[in-house]
């Protein structure tokens, strides 16, 4: 096991590299100059011609990528292009926030998707079944941005309960979070649910019944591990993809964080940047990935993860 | 509750299902009714008393827009970036917020011109600080000035500064390319002297009555030099972006608020104490964050205007202001169709401007030509444009292309954005019905335009030009835009005539004369058509009742901002 | 009196021995889909939704882009309010175009949108899935590898690169942008099947049946087919009954961003853009495609259910 762990963590480096070659060819492959920043006064092609070439973005592909490369193995980002501010500055500020908002979001749909959905497994028909299919379905079916909208209204402009913009105070970290949480929630409990359903009907669970042994035991003891196996699959991008906080979320609740920053540096043509947090990106996906992969092999021994 | 057992499989589970999930839907609609009944229902009323009085330490809110690129003040071109920056500095002139005319600020007094209109001296008030208490000195206006020209800064306002003489020659040159020597040279020749503490001179490039409203606007205020070099990228940060304005930056938490504070070294101290400034990217978002108090103010949008309209107390805190942009349709007159001066007219007089306010745009003004109302150069006899359906029709057929193909490959491009695109959308209606031709949209993202507009063989055959003032000259708008040897936007647009009434009218002093020459250059401009002026634009603000002492302006990039000393918030009782 | 299920089931598996013949599972599967009356229900309103998304020229009471901005902004007829004009049954939008209209023709976008990418999603995920899952070994992991990359993005922002940086090239114009859609969803959403395929192949290769399927001398290819994948169908199919409706979301989501398709298409997603502007004035231009966005992916997770229950191998006797 240790040895499928360290060969995995060292091919995060490849899988970098290539997330590298690919945001860099993307980005640069839509037409625009990052120092455009306004539509109705472009700058004349000379002065975009001596930006370019004081920034150095007047070189060949190739070039630039590989002059990137160097610096980042020196952990050294560059600046953004658009603002004066260092990529890592920018980063370091934005996904702090990121990740505490899509933590929460997720600690918060665990929270509420397998005690809803294992339960809901158990007492399958019952009301509580119903409720959480109920709830699993709003979740799902109602646009997350849709959701946003109406709390927005009934909590801020009638209710006037909570603040809806900014992120300063834990009340500010309420709808956001919410709004946040019920996608995956909803779709954690469905998952859950389904995933219970089948394992307590396996025969194994039928044994241990048999053997005596008491309801509680059977559950947590024997269904329980197996079914999170398929949940847990799910666990990881899911994790990867709230830490980046959803855009829609970030910019409705004017969160300031990385998400909203990573789209608006896409638009601007701003390259350090959409490069600097790609690759972040990419290494938290990886590790979130290995961490799944490892679960595997404790949840189900019949998984032989070093073959 | 009894664990199944044995399995029945499917038919216990079928037989509930329907129901529990008829009852599910059921509720998701009952819930769906309460969230609609509870969103379209009036919000309570404050219940806040004024007692009238000013409250020393008053502080407001008001939203940024978005995360400011910059603020700089040698290198933004942003409204939220200048509006910032402007809290925080000020100039040798400013702008009077009503008559637009430039008048001294840091200055003393008026500039000394020489008789050749070559040379302007500025003479700097007693006593000027920064907001750290020391001494403010014209060789930090001189440092100010000199940045903007210098090409290392790489402003997108350089051009602004290019009227001084030497700043272009200057500020062309590429630092990787050129040697420091070279540098140095062009530098030396850039004609900013400054003579002890308190004079500093400016000599032009040619005769320039609109350069003291040039110098009114932020692209000359005094950046510290000290501060720059301690600073570099993050000079713009609180502990070194220190000032001569009123208020002083004490707080930047990026992508989430600035904050202000009144800065007591001001010559003239404003009453608020702490201005806060969010960063709502979403009018609809900024707009319900007002009516739950969490901020005081509101540019509010034409879709907002019945919400407005319909809430007495909404409406009773609406204040209307004009604006300093105009908006139009540009042909890019050297691509055909639209090289035909008849096509462009015809363009010009087939859409229902009366109706686009009256239905789409809601707050605006229509527009025959291009300056606004309320500015020098404004012409409101010029109707040349005005909307004429058979006129349109008969000059599209009168012209050159009239039954050939390149009528039928129009192509409008613009960039996209919510509204945007339902007022492209009625044009295209337009067009189709009065002049019976199918105009295709082009919706592309802001950069790709920018980028687009660079070349003359990508350059757009029919966009959207919106152009808002910089500073409040005739020189701002027609030379600036349309003359053919623009630096800064690329029209296509080449007309002797009128290259040589703005040119002549830039370096005329006598005022009356000035102005007629602008005026028949515009008249020109308005025949020749290479843009159709649709709508100018104007603001509908809401505020909170407790701010007061507000003076809107035409000017305005920040509402209040040209008398921000004097808003106030009264004392709550 | 209803026959017992379990009755049934076991005359079924009788006449399936007597006659000697294997009863399909497929066929067996529909019959289960058939008899669950939510997922006919869904079916149904899928059905209608296609169908409105066909007849849509001849069924609509004006043109998707008919504008009068003299009645914008109308509320639906069945609310009261000042603001209600006999022309419109649902109202109007910001343009004053028909909002009934509207939503008949963005049916045609969302079916589309929502079938398209399944389809390649499903083929590209689930061939992968079995491969990588059955042989293990180097095809595994350079598949795995090969997917952490994909996996390297957010689906969101992955997307909105893709979109933002491609749209306005001339593969951004296919189809008015909806062929790149199709592309950029697949690309981003065959990850999750192909990993979920594995993960359940991962488990079930070391079960009884596939041990004594090997024993009995079938090739691997018999047993990824005929063992595996039916086994495993189970969640492969709760989560495509995911991804359609993931599909339409996804692009309700790009369009209400503004890198959607292209106008003047109509699309749900476009509306509910449209509407949030004006959503202080007027809620119903948001709720009414919002609901029908709901509706068409409630349906399909109905559907989706039903297939589930009908296919998952334990029912069969």
């Amino acid at each position: 096991m240790l040895a499928y762990a360290i060969r995995r963590l060292l091919l995060i480096v490849p899988t970098m590299f290539f997330v590298a070659v690919i945001t860099f060819a993307l980005a640069h492959a839509a037409p625009g100059s990052p120092f455009d920043r306004n539509v109705n006064r472009p700058l004349p092609q000379s002065t975009i011609d001596r930006l370019n070439a004081i920034y150095g973005v007047d070189q060949p592909l190739p070039e630039q990528f590989a002059r990137y490369l160097g610096n980042a193995l020196r952990f050294e980002f560059g600046s953004s292009l658009v603002r004066d501010r260092p990529v890592t500055d920018i980063i370091a500020q934005g996904f702090p926030v990121s990740a505490q908002l899509g933590v929460q979001a997720l600690l918060l749909a665990l929270a509420i998707a397998i005690p809803l959905g294992v339960l809901s497994a158990l007492k399958q028909n019952s009301a509580l079944d119903y409720a959480s299919l109920f709830f699993a379905t709003i979740g799902y079916t109602i646009p997350s941005f849709v959701i946003a909208i109406f709390l927005i209204f009934v909590f801020a402009v009638d209710l006037k309960l909570l603040p809806i913009i900014g992120w300063g105070t834990p009340q500010h970290w309420i709808l956001p979070t919410i709004v946040l949480a019920l996608g995956p929630a909803a779709f954690l409990t469905r998952i859950t649910r389904a995933s219970m359903l089948e394992t307590i009907r396996q025969d194994y669970v039928r044994t241990a019944r048999g053997k005596g042994l008491a309801e509680q035991a059977v559950i947590t003891g024997h269904a329980l591990k197996n079914a999170l196996i398929p949940v847990a699959t799910i666990v990881g991008p899911a994790t990867a993809a709230l830490v980046t906080g959803s855009f829609i979320i970030e910019s409705l609740f004017s969160v300031p964080g990385i998400g909203r920053e990573f789209v608006l540096s896409i638009q601007k043509r701003d390259y350090p940047v959409i490069m600097g947090t790609a690759l972040l990106y990419a290494f938290l996906i990886a590790v979130a990935n290995l961490t799944v992969d490892l679960l595997y092999g404790i949840l189900d021994p019949r998984v032989k993860v070093d073959k | 509750m009894s664990e199944p057992t044995s399995r029945e499989p499917g038919g216990e589970s079928l037989r509930r299902m329907p129901k529990r999930r008829a009852r599910g839907t059921a509720a998701l609609l009952v819930v769906a009714a309460l969230l609609v009944a509870a969103c379209t229902s009036t919000p309570p009323p404050t219940g806040q008393q004024q007692s009238g009085e000013i409250d020393t330490n008053g502080a407001i809110t008001t939203n940024a827009g978005g995360e400011p690129d910059t603020i700089d003040p040698q290198k933004e071109s942003f409204v939220n970036e200048v509006a910032q920056t402007m809290m925080v500095f000020e100039g040798l002139m400013t702008l009077d917020a009503k008559s637009l005319k430039p008048i001294p600020a840091a200055a003393k007094e008026d500039p000394k011109v020489s008789a050749d209109g070559l040379t302007y001296t500025f003479t700097l008030r007693d006593g000027l600080k920064y907001s750290d208490g020391s001494p403010l000195t014209a060789k930090d206006f001189a440092y100010g000035w000199t940045r903007l020209c210098d090409p290392a800064t790489a402003g997108d306002y350089a051009f602004t500064g290019y009227i001084i003489a030497g700043c272009e020659a200057w500020n062309t040159l590429v630092p990787g390319k050129a040697t420091p020597a070279e540098l140095k040279a062009a530098k030396d020749k850039v004609g900013i002297k400054v003579n002890g503490d308190k004079e500093i001179s400016f000599t032009l490039v040619e005769p320039a009555p609109y350069f003291p409203s040039i110098a009114g606007i932020w692209v000359g205020v005094p950046s510290r030099e000290s501060d720059v070099t301690k600073g570099g990228d993050r000079w713009t940060e609180p502990s070194t972006f220190i000032g001569n304005g009123p208020f002083k930056l004490t707080e930047w938490k990026h992508n989430d608020k600035l904050v202000f504070e009144r800065n007591d070294n001001y010559r003239t101290p404003a009453k608020l104490k702490k201005w806060t400034k969010v960063m709502i990217n979403d009018g609809a978002v900024a707009f319900a964050a007002y009516r739950g108090n969490e901020l005081d103010f509101y540019g509010v949008a034409a879709e907002d205007l019945r919400t407005v309209e319909g809430d007495p107390e909404l409406k009773s805190q609406a204040v209307d202001v004009g604006g300093s942009c105009t908006n139009t349709y540009l042909f890019n007159s050297k691509k055909p169709p639209f090289t035909d001066q008849k096509v462009r007219q015809a363009f010009a007089k087939s859409f229902d401007r009366d109706d686009y306010i009256k239905n789409v745009q809601k707050i605006g003004l229509p527009a025959l030509s291009f300056i606004p109302p309320g500015r020098p150069g404004y012409d409101p006899q010029d109707a040349f444009q005005k909307y004429d359906p058979a006129a349109a029709k008969a000059l599209l057929q009168s012209s050159s292309f009239f039954g050939k193909p390149e009528l039928n490959n129009l192509k409008f491009t613009y960039a996209t954005s919510p509204r945007g695109k339902t007022r492209v959308e009625w044009a295209q209606q337009q067009w189709k019905t009065n002049l019976g031709l199918d105009v295709a949209l082009d919706p592309v993202d802001s950069t790709t335009l920018a980028q687009l507009t660079k070349r003359a063989e990508t350059n757009p055959q029919f966009s959207f030009l919106g152009w808002c003032e910089d500073y409040p000259d005739p020189q701002d708008w027609l030379s600036t835009v349309f003359r053919s040897n623009s630096t800064v936007l690329k029209t296509g647009y080449a007309n002797p005539d009128f290259d040589k009434l703005t040119s002549d009218a830039d370096r005329e002093r006598d005022p009356v004369k000035r102005l007629e020459l602008y005026q028949k250059a515009s008249r020109l401009l308005s025949q020749d058509a290479p843009a159709a002026f649709l709508y100018y634009a104007s603001a509908k603000y809401l505020k909170k009742p407790w701010v007061k002492g507000v003076t809107d302006s035409t000017l305005d990039f920040e509402y209040g901002i040209y008398r921000i000393t004097d808003i106030y918030v009264t004392k709550k009782s | 009196m209803t026959v017992p299920s379990t009755a049934w089931q076991g005359r079924s598996a009788e006449r399936g021995v007597l006659a000697g013949g294997q009863r399909s599972l497929w066929g067996d599967a529909l019959e289960r889909v058939v008899r669950n009356r939510l997922a006919v229900i869904g079916l149904v309103v899928i059905a209608l939704a296609l169908l409105a998304a066909l007849l849509a020229p001849w069924i609509s009471p004006y043109g998707p882009n008919d504008q009068d901005p003299s009645l914008s902004l109308m509320e639906p007829r069945f609310v009261s309010s000042e603001y209600v004009n006999a022309k419109y049954l649902l109202g109007s939008d910001a343009l004053g175009r028909d909002i009934l209209t509207r939503l008949i023709w963005s049916a045609r976008i969302s079916m589309v949108v929502g079938f398209v990418p399944v389809a390649l999603i499903f083929v590209i995920g689930v061939t992968l899935g079995l491969l990588s899952g059955y042989h293990g070994g180097w095809l595994d992991g350079a598949l795995m590898r090969f997917t952490d990359v994909m996996y390297g993005f957010p689906d969101l922002l992955f997307l909105l690169i893709v979109m933002a940086t491609l749209r306005d090239s001339p593969v951004g114009d296919i189809f008015g942008g909806l062929f790149l859609m199709f592309i950029a969803i697949a690309l981003v959403a065959w990850v999750g099947l192909a990993r979920l395929t594995r993960g359940q192949i991962l488990s079930l290769k070391e079960k009884e049946f596939v041990e004594a399927a090997r024993t009995i001398g079938a090739g691997s290819g018999r047993i990824m087919l005929r063992h595996l994948l039916p086994n495993a169908l189970g969640p492969i199919i709760v989560s495509l009954s995911f991804a359609i409706p993931s599909a339409i979301l996804i692009e309700a989501t790009l369009s209400f961003i503004g890198i959607g398709v292209k106008p003047p298409t109509p699309s749900w997603g476009v509306m509910i853009h449209d509407g949030f502007v004006v959503f202080s004035t007027t809620p119903w231009p948001v709720l009414l495609p919002a609901f029908c966005i709901s509706i068409v992916m409630l349906s399909f997770t109905f559907v989706g259910d039903g297939l589930r229950d009908a296919l998952d191998p334990r029912m069969r006797i």
